[in-house]
């Protein structure tokens, strides 16, 4: 053992940790019951559908259609996307993790920064109004309120504990709680430190503070009126809105006023903090305070609210009602109205719509209008290349450019809009200059919520095919898998579209996954409609394999890289044979000539993968990855380096940068 | 496979959940390693071996009888690792990510920083350093794992080294 094999493995250790006995104690639970395999989702639909034809016709219609996803029966997990909520409520204890409880009722983790949420279970009984703390994305507590008594002299609460991310719930009850006054929030610290706040009309807030996690609770000092404020008997009647901790130091707003409150001994004693303009101001940090109450007119303070300066933010919404902010660190963020949650991935500059799900916009929905001076770099480029001399670049998601002299000289070509409301992800395939196709395709983290489930409704459309004839002048929707019209041939709301490539006007190929089995759809009429084959399970398969990545058409055969294998079509993908594999990055120059590019070493096969040779190559990059490489032809192909894009004129060896800003 | 194994893979294929989690238990830690090197996410690393878990219950009839669980449940682990690093969220990550490895690119030179050069790997050199250097294993899983043959693998690791540091040299088994 050489010191720098040492070394590596100590760089290697450091990345790395142990599973917790809890997870494990999690692990074993969800092993409790098999799954189901996914050769029982026909069965399973049948019977689905019986039940719902008992109860609704409308209902049976989607029902049919679980039965056409081979979808993964869920095991565990299911991601149940929120909608309709008129009420959210949000925790978020890390800048991953994030908790939103709907309508009091429903209770969703997100661990992916609020892209996928899974519905967790409740309490069996969470009263009127619950709310939701959580200190990771395994523990938190629930505090259900009961029905109050007039002007609320009286409520009664319980209050409920989960170490396991809901699986199960422990009452804790309310030991030192008073009946007098309504519960209405509920913050925890960490897993000992909590507090639970109280109010009535007449009477100032209280506040209940916890050293046990929940066991037991003691109140402090009723919170004292700000100055210049007195209230007829002996407080403020308002209630405690937020509640933010940094280590013993506490504070909090009182709701509907402008009014914040500090506490410097863990929530022992209040004093009136100072006064902010507006009672939506949220504190990003303990100095960094924000109000983007007023479009346009947001404000910030770097010095703890002492004073504002005017803040550039996007951040507006059409949303009736009062909005509540709430960070997560310094830079992750999120804005509730109503039933819509809004997030920031950078302190409140920008931001985006995450609840309803399906209305995240990684890539903003294109606009053909916007003419951008510079788009900002490092950025994600999507290239199809369909001659020696044309090339396509879908920039940012979508920004379109065309070159037809091998990428020295780009033109603004124009865009499709997504139409179905919501975010959708646009991927390019041309097969010259003029003909060319956009898929504006859903994306879920599981590929398989579009499961004939309730929730089913909040997807609009899955995908949508636009077809240009005219270099990209105009566009026309060709193709779309719209929620409750099922087409005789079209492309399936179910499964993650993740490859797309046409091979002449008529013809064209797009792979899809449901995450245990992938399945290339045909079309031979320019995307109109779509038939399905099954990509074959070659021996030693493993379970999410074979994510078509990439698919070349070339001389009438088909050839699809779905990591790590290769599977070819000679009957214009009818059917599937696997012909090789590799792990990634594989590139696919031909049906026989395949690359390996690593900077400053490439490895080529001239026989479909049967032997390997070292390609002397001067390829190089500094990227941490994301590198996409097409070929349009044996010798011309381009490559893309977080936005930047290579060109090689002699089949990989030599590489030029040849484009480093858009436009 | 020895024979109790190959005893516990029968009655895991015939619907027994205990023999599962008997073949299981030995293999949650370096899988949750493998994933916490890939993704260097708590959270993250316990759900893609969660999932894992879940697809090998699943699956368990496709798994070769007379072949050892762990690369292939390694390889499971290692697809939803790639699976996750695909996904939209890491996709606003990486840019993340990507800026601030610029910004302490000088320092890395430098200092050698062996766990900065670690962040800008590329991850298919990350998950192949990992499963030798840091799982052990030997190289014939290594391939196995990676779906390739054992000189692939090799080859792999030695391309892993040079773009970790140039001049870097170890010695790969085998």
């Amino acid at each position: 053992v050489t010191p720098e094999e040492n070394e590596l493995r100590r760089a290697l250790e450091l990345r790395s940790g142990t599973p917790s006995a809890e997870f494990r104690s999690r692990l074993t639970q969800s092993l409790g019951t098999r799954p189901a395999p996914p050769n029982l989702m026909p069965a399973v639909a049948f019977a689905t559908a019986v039940v719902l034809t008992l109860t609704s016709v409308g209902i049976l219609v989607a029902a049919g259609q679980l039965g056409r996803t081979r979808g993964a029966a869920s095991g565990a997990r299911v991601v149940s996307p929120i909608s309709n909520a008129t009420v959210i409520q949000l925790s978020t204890p890390s800048t991953n993790v994030a908790w939103a409880l709907a309508d009091h009722a429903h209770l969703y983790r997100s661990t992916d920064l609020g892209i996928s949420w899974n519905q967790r279970s409740m309490p069996s009984d969470s009263g009127t109004k619950s709310v939701v703390s959580f200190i990771d994305d395994h523990e938190g507590w629930l505090l259900a309120p009961g029905s109050p008594t007039t002007h609320c002299q009286a409520g009664p609460a319980d209050i409920w504990h989960t170490v396991d991310a809901g699986t199960t719930w422990a009452r804790l009850g309310t030991q030192g709680i008073a009946s007098s006054q309504c519960k209405n929030g509920i913050w925890f610290f960490d897993s000992r430190h909590g507090v639970v706040v109280a109010w009535d009309e007449v009477h100032a807030a209280t506040i209940y503070r916890t050293f046990d996690g929940g066991k037991t609770w003691a109140a402090t000092k009723l919170l004292p009126d700000p100055p210049n404020y007195q209230s007829a008997q002996g407080g403020v009647g308002y209630q405690v809105a937020w509640m933010k901790g940094f280590g013993a130091n506490l504070y909090l707003g009182a709701a509907g006023t402008p009014y914040i409150y500090r506490s410097t001994d863990g929530g022992a004693s209040w004093k009136w903090f100072t006064k902010v303009g507006s009672p939506e101001t949220v504190m990003v940090t303990e100095t960094r305070w924000l109000d983007l109450t007023v479009p346009g007119q947001a404000m910030e303070s770097v010095n703890g609210g002492q004073q504002f300066h005017q803040y550039v933010s996007d951040f507006t919404t059409n949303s009736p009602g009062t909005t509540q902010f709430l960070f997560a660190d310094a830079r992750v963020g999120y804005a509730t109205t109503g039933g819509s949650v809004q997030q920031t991935l950078d302190g409140g500059q920008h931001w985006v719509t995450v609840i309803p799900p399906e209305g995240r916009v990684i890539t903003p929905s294109p606009s053909p209008s916007v003419s951008p001076s510079s788009i900002p770099m490092p950025t994600t480029v999507d290239l199809s290349a369909p001659s020696s001399s044309v090339v396509w670049a879908l920039v940012a998601g979508q920004y379109l450019f065309r070159s037809t002299d091998q990428g020295n000289t780009w033109q603004r070509r124009t865009m499709p809009e997504f139409k179905a409301g919501g975010a959708a992800k646009a991927h390019i395939t041309f097969v010259n200059d003029q003909d060319g196709w956009v898929f504006f395709v859903v994306e879920t983290a599981d590929c398989t919520t579009y499961q004939a489930t309730p929730t089913r409704k909040s997807i609009p459309e899955g995908v949508q095919v636009y077809r240009t004839t005219d270099g990209a002048a105009t566009w026309t929707l060709v193709d779309s898998a719209v929620q409750g019209q099922v087409s005789a041939g079209g492309l399936p709301l179910e499964q993650c579209k993740t490859a797309f490539d046409f091979s002449d006007p008529q013809h064209g190929l797009v792979g899809t996954t449901d995450l245990v089995s992938s399945y290339m759809w045909r079309t031979s009429d320019g995307g109109v409609t779509w038939t399905q084959a099954e990509l074959p399970h070659p021996a030693g398969w493993v379970p999410g394999n074979d994510r078509p990545y990439s698919i070349k058409s070339s001389g009438g055969t088909e050839v699809v890289y779905a990591p790590g294998d290769v599977f070819e079509s000679t009957d214009g993908g009818a059917t599937w044979a696997r012909v090789g594999g590799y792990p990634p990055p594989l590139v696919i120059v031909s049906p026989t000539r395949w690359l390996v590019i690593f900077p400053g070493s490439t490895s080529e096969t001239l026989d479909a993968g049967k032997t390997w040779h070292d390609l002397p190559t001067d390829y190089h990059t500094d990227s941490t990855g994301f590198e996409l490489f097409v070929f349009a032809t044996d010798k011309v192909g381009y490559g893309t380096d977080l936005g930047k894009v290579m060109r090689t004129l002699d089949g990989g060896a030599h590489w030029e940068l040849i484009k480093t800003s858009w436009p | 496979v020895n024979d109790d194994e190959a005893q516990q893979l029968a009655r895991a294929r015939a619907g027994d959940g205990r023999a599962f989690e008997e073949l299981l238990s030995p293999l949650v830690d370096p899988a949750f390693r493998l994933a916490m090197t890939m993704l260097k996410d708590r959270s993250a690393a316990e759900d893609v071996v969660q999932e894992s878990a879940l697809k090998a219950w699943r699956h368990l009839d496709r798994h070769r009888a007379q072949r050892s669980l762990r690369p292939w449940f390694l390889a499971i682990v290692a697809n939803e690792c790639r699976n996750v690093r695909r996904g939209r969220w890491w996709s606003v990550q990486r840019l993340a990510e990507v800026a601030l490895g610029a910004a302490r690119e000088d320092r890395w030179a430098d200092r050698m920083d062996l766990d900065a050069a670690l962040d800008r790997l590329p991850r298919h050199h990350l998950e192949v350093l990992s499963l030798y250097y840091h799982l052990d294993l030997p190289i014939d899983e290594v391939a196995r794992v990676l779906g390739c043959s054992e000189g692939a693998a090799r080859q792999r690791i030695h391309r892993a080294l040079a773009a970790l540091r140039p001049g870097m040299t170890l010695e790969v088994d085998g």
